[in-house]
């Protein structure tokens, strides 16, 4: 019958996934502040008030630096403050818990034959570490933010995850936890799975 | 090591799957809106509100029919309406686009033997149809529409399938589109990936 190949050929469509990694596969929110909060302490004196940081979630630290001058009328170097607050975030990684229920979706879809890819606001050597540490092997394609020139909300480290898999975006699944990283694939043109750990 | 331990238990945590129907497996909104509009048209001559109508996404054919009778202001009998806007969108249901991405999920969990249970403001016939349609076997659950007393928002249906599947809230991922839905989950305390439709 002419309808149940129809809906036999759409059934077989094929999707890539695209993870986001911290508060998808790794629970990295608080270390991160940790490193952001030591560093901007001991160089300009400022406690950076935890629920600013947080609201600025999903963001690269970049963006979230920006934040941070603004707020509190200071400026530094960038990229140096970028490399104290990723030296102090590797010496306390192994301490992130993983986020199981999502590494094991991420795990079955690449035994499953379905590309995947990971497109963070962390370093490529963040998202090393975090693949390594949770036995994670087997994605096509990573995005550290080294690779984008705007973080998301702007879609473009999804688009480049989407370009290196082969895959057009409106055959992407992206799983995002923050609002920042949900705009980045509405606006990239994806379907959208929010993940919200609402028991924490 | 006891930490290479303690980490494979972690990421070897068990999860159970609860997956919302319409609008995360099947693409049913206009569908259920040509019923009521129908039955409306029907009885009252009147065109039922499709903004007041998609407001309410994510509730239950009573719920519907109650809140466009209170909307419209109009009193009619209840039982009737509900039984022919049923009996209209039962001959129409398979004509529903499958949301291919999460019908592939779901077979994919199940395959991997994750418990997977379906709970829906739909009745079971047509969550039936729609598992039948999309080829979908295998779910451990079905909590309709015929078997609570309060729809989502309240998490009574979440809870009632996931005692079904013998796991605790605390370990149920919920996959779900409406607002409703979404409360219905953090209500439950379970963790929420929640579905946007935005690839089109």
């Amino acid at each position: 019958m002419a309808t149940d190949l129809e809906m036999a050929s759409k059934l077989n469509r094929k999707f890539a996934y695209i993870f986001d990694l911290d508060g998808v596969i790794i629970d990295s929110m608080i270390n991160y502040y940790l490193s952001i909060r030591a560093v901007i302490l001991e160089r300009f004196g400022v406690d950076p008030d935890r629920d600013f940081y947080l609201s600025m979630s999903g963001m690269s630290i970049s963006g979230q630096l920006d934040g941070v001058f603004e707020r509190y009328g200071i400026s530094g170097d960038k990229d140096e403050l970028i490399e104290a607050i990723n030296e102090h975030y590797l010496n306390i990684i192994h301490t992130g818990e993983p986020i199981s229920c999502n590494i094991q979706l991420l795990k079955l879809l690449i035994k499953n034959g379905t590309p995947v890819a990971v497109a963070s606001g962390s370093s490529g050597q963040v998202i090393d570490i975090c693949m390594k540490n949770f036995d994670i092997k087997g994605v096509s394609a990573i995005v550290p933010i080294e690779e984008v020139k705007h973080g998301k909300p702007n879609p473009e480290a999804f688009l480049l995850a989407a370009k290196k898999l082969g895959f057009p975006p409106r055959d992407c699944v992206v799983v995002e936890d923050s609002d920042a990283g949900a705009q980045a694939a509405m606006a990239a043109g994806m379907r959208l799975l929010h993940f919200n750990d609402t028991r924490q | 090591m006891a930490t290479d331990l303690e980490m494979a238990s972690k990421l070897n945590r068990k999860f159970a799957y609860i997956f919302d129907l319409d609008g995360v497996i099947i693409d049913s909104v206009e569908n259920y809106y040509k019923s009521l509009r129908t039955v409306f048209l029907k009885h009252f001559g009147i065109v039922a509100d499709r903004d007041f109508f998609l407001q309410r996404v994510g509730a239950s054919i009573p719920e519907h029919v109650e809140g466009l009778l209170a909307h419209h202001g109009i009193d009619g009998n209840k039982e009737e309406l509900l039984k022919e806007t049923s009996e209209h969108y039962h001959a129409i249901v398979h004509t529903g686009e499958p949301i291919v991405c999460n019908v592939q999920l779901i077979k994919m969990l199940i395959k991997n033997g994750t418990p997977v249970a379906v709970a829906s403001g739909s009745s079971r016939r047509v969550i039936e149809i729609c598992l039948s349609i999309f080829g979908i076997e295998g779910i451990k659950a079905i909590v309709s529409a015929d078997e609570i007393s309060n729809g989502k928002p309240d998490p009574e249906s979440f809870l009632l399938a996931a005692k079904q599947l013998g796991f605790s809230p605390n370990d149920c991922v919920v996959v779900e589109d409406a607002d409703a839905g979404a409360q219905a989950a953090f209500a439950a305390g379970m963790r929420l990936l929640r579905f946007y439709d935005t690839g089109r």
